[in-house]
């Protein structure tokens, strides 16, 4: 019997300490909604965190290889000019085509080179970024002046636009803002830190929202479903053009009005604020669904 | 108990091994992070219109006079607002090459319009226009039209349609017209005309002196002629009109009473009622060879047909359910059905040319609405609400839809003004169209450019 109760309490031991090393586990796991973090450490092993730099010039390559499609798509059309000798029918009116850039020959020159240094150049974006904000206040987003990610909610609910207006923002951006801690113990960052919630993911989406002219009353407007790949710089600015996925369609004028629509979009709000530094490596490469269908009712 | 001292350490590593798979199902490997964008803004698109650049005088206030056009329609639409000319940082005049793109986005506008007037040798007017992207800082879209110079607003309305047309991925409706019927005087002795004007009200004029009356004018789809109802004595008669030549031509003389022709898609036959007997029903007419085919056999009023755009189905109205309401059949006759089931008479159904809509009449708890449907009668949406709306006509891009609204007329005879109006397929927008005199049953012409 002895032996039993040994085994016994050895059993019982070893499912008490499975439970107190497994349970809180278990316990948080089924809090967590968004994805773990054990990924996430293999990741900054992999690519440490701390020096963010390295993993941003590796990317790089990338956008800028890709840079050249959205800028040669310019210098192709150059080809039409011959329209432009068009002007012979004999109809009242004639109509030719103007080749995109004014002039074919600055253009191809300007074109590569410049592109590069006003997206890449970490300068210009900024001149760019502090000349924008100004005439961005005065926008319609100008109505939330703060923005205040713990309140999303209330401010995309545009029929409680009033309640967003009257709280004060001032506390909750500190409360979202407070990635730092994290970054002091390691075990925290290891916990919770390196991922992006919900919120700042609202965050992100609020944003691009904001900026949205929809492309309201087309034919089948809920089939308009555009792709967008973007890459940010860790102070939230565009690293590159963004990217128009499924390309292929652009040939649909539909189409190719709600995907510029979308772009348009995404360079009006960049750079986006209120991303924590800390994980910039979620939020490096997003891409971004547009869908209307909510809005036009289907 | 060697098997109780196993037990426990299989049950163990069970535990362990399922902490651990929970702990890595829930890490798959972390895809890029998606975000959907479901919302946005109906706001207007603010867009810079930049005066054309012209050469001397003449053509510096041409250049001045097309984009204000442009502006015009732009903003009429309802999709765009025109941006100040004030807060214009750089002169658009003076772009030569390419804008500065960060002085445009500055003031918000997300396209540019730039271009430019000039006069040829020949005195030709030569203008070109250039549309950007301010934030892809990409040109857009870039024409250039010959003409005479007389023609300028055309240019204005073919270059807003190809700015609309780009943007919204939709063609344009800008170089179109509107003919309607003029109304004048008081209630009793109405003097009736029909008018022609460009679709901004520019370019307005009479068609017919007002002697006799003059009802339901409808463009053909596919020329610059306008099939309407004049009455001769006191039968009403279907004329041909064609614009260019001024030529007035007789349909035929019908045994009954003729009422609501319109043309068929392809313009070569007229779709109407007859009224034979006392009992109307739907017939055609091939215009050539005056052939006529009745494509309704019913003892009920069967009356304003419509033909789909790819002319494959008809629209009409009936009221052998007791009731005015919707139907739709085959453009044979074949297989009629009706689609409108809602609370409420319906009445003259017009089939969008996209095709994916009938806009109609509705009246209901004595109010009248404009509203559409889809051809199988679902999704019904009212667009407006008055005293009396009435007569839907289509923009040739069946975004908008035009109609005129009565006002009540009041005991002491004031009042009963009727005008036309426009909304936009959203139900916003809804504005007024400003006519010299009262005016009622207004018809969208094609785009000009495609109907000749």
């Amino acid at each position: 019997m002895r032996g039993a109760i040994g085994i016994s309490v050895a059993f019982h031991l070893a499912l008490a300490t499975a439970a107190w090393t497994g349970l809180p586990t278990l316990f948080q796991d089924t809090i967590q909604e968004e994805t773990p973090i054990i990924v996430e450490l293999v990741a900054i092993a992999e690519e440490t965190r701390a020096a963010p730099e390295t993993p941003q010039e590796a990317p790089k390559p990338e956008p800028e290889a890709a840079k050249p499609e959205p800028v040669k798509a310019e210098p192709k059309p150059p080809p039409p000019p011959p329209p432009a000798a068009k002007p012979a029918p004999p109809a009242p009116e004639k109509v030719a085509a103007l080749p995109p850039p004014p002039k074919p020959a600055p253009k191809p020159e300007a074109a590569p080179p410049p592109p590069p240094e006003t997206r890449v150049a970490p300068e210009p974006p900024e001149q760019r970024r502090t000349k924008i904000r100004p005439k961005t206040k005065p926008e319609p987003p100008k109505k939330t002046p703060r923005f205040d990610a713990s309140r999303i909610a209330v401010l995309i609910d545009k029929t409680r636009k009033d309640e967003a207006l009257e709280t004060e923002p001032d506390e909750a951006p500190k409360k979202f803002l407070q990635p730092p801690p994290v970054d002091d113990s390691p075990v925290q960052r290891a916990a919770i830190g390196n991922r992006l919630t919900i919120s700042e993911v609202d965050a992100i989406r609020y944003q691009i929202e904001q900026c949205w002219n929809v492309p309201a009353g087309a034919r089948d407007a809920r089939d308009l479903v555009i792709k967008i790949r973007i890459n940010l710089k860790p102070d939230g600015s565009l690293k590159g053009p963004p990217v128009i996925l499924d390309r292929d369609r652009m040939d649909d004028g539909f189409f190719r009005a709600a995907a510029e629509s979308a772009r348009r979009a995404v360079q009006r709000c960049t750079p986006l604020k209120n991303l924590p530094t800390s994980k910039y490596d979620r939020w490096q490469e997003i891409t971004l669904t547009f869908n209307p269908r909510e809005m036009l009712g289907g | 108990m060697t098997i109780v001292t196993r037990f426990p350490a299989a049950v163990l590593a069970l535990f362990a091994a399922t902490l651990f798979a929970v702990q890595f199902s829930a890490n798959p490997a972390q895809a890029q992070l998606q975000i959907d964008i479901t919302r946005g803004n109906v706001d207007p698109l603010p867009i810079a219109i930049g005066d054309l650049n012209g050469t001397t005088p003449d053509t510096t206030q041409v250049g001045r006079d097309i984009s204000g056009v442009i502006a015009a329609n732009l903003e009429r639409s309802g999709l765009f607002r025109a941006i100040e000319r004030a807060a214009f940082i750089e002169d658009p005049t003076q772009i030569t090459l390419r804008p500065r793109f960060g002085d445009w986005r500055l003031i918000n506008a997300q396209a540019l319009v730039t271009g430019g007037a000039v006069e040829e040798a020949d005195g030709r007017l030569r203008v070109e226009f250039r549309l950007w992207d301010t934030f892809a800082e990409q040109q857009m879209t870039g024409l250039v039209y010959v003409t005479n110079p007389e023609n300028w607003r055309r240019i204005a309305h073919l270059i807003s349609d190809a700015i609309y047309k780009r943007l919204t991925g939709e063609d344009g409706y800008f170089d179109t017209r509107i003919v309607y019927i003029s109304e004048t005087g008081a209630a009793d002795k109405r003097i009736k005309r029909l008018a022609l004007m460009d679709q901004d009200g520019a370019g307005h004029r009479f068609l017919t002196d007002g002697k006799d009356l003059v009802l339901t004018p409808r463009f053909s789809p596919t020329r610059q002629e306008i099939t309407y109802l004049s009455y001769f004595g006191d039968r009403p008669r279907v004329y041909i009109y064609n614009i260019d030549t001024g030529q007035q031509e007789i349909l035929g003389d019908f045994p009954g009473m003729t009422f609501a022709p319109r043309f068929s898609p392809d313009g070569n036959r007229v779709i109407m009622s007859l009224a034979v007997d006392g009992n109307s029903d739907i017939y055609t007419m091939d215009v050539r060879t005056r052939r006529v085919e009745q494509l309704t056999r019913n003892p009920a009023i069967d009356t304003s047909p419509s033909f789909a755009p790819d002319g494959s189905r008809i629209t009409f109205n009936s009221d052998r359910s007791g009731t005015q309401q919707i139907y739709v059949m085959g453009a044979d006759g074949d297989g009629q059905k009706r689609i409108s089931f809602g609370d409420g008479r319906y009445a003259t159904p017009v089939w969008s040319p996209r095709g994916d809509l009938i806009a109609f009449t509705k009246f209901r708890r004595g109010r009248f609405h404009i509203g559409v449907m889809r051809p199988d009668g679902t999704g019904e949406r009212l667009l407006t609400e008055s005293f009396l709306d009435e007569a839907p006509t289509w923009a040739p891009n069946g975004r908008v839809i035009m109609f005129f609204r009565q006002q009540p007329r009041r005991d002491d005879g004031s009042g009963g003004e009727v005008a036309l109006w426009s909304v936009d397929l959203t139900g916003f927008n809804e504005r007024r169209v400003v006519t010299p005199l009262d005016g009622s049953d207004p018809a969208w012409s094609p785009l000009f450019s495609e109907s000749r």
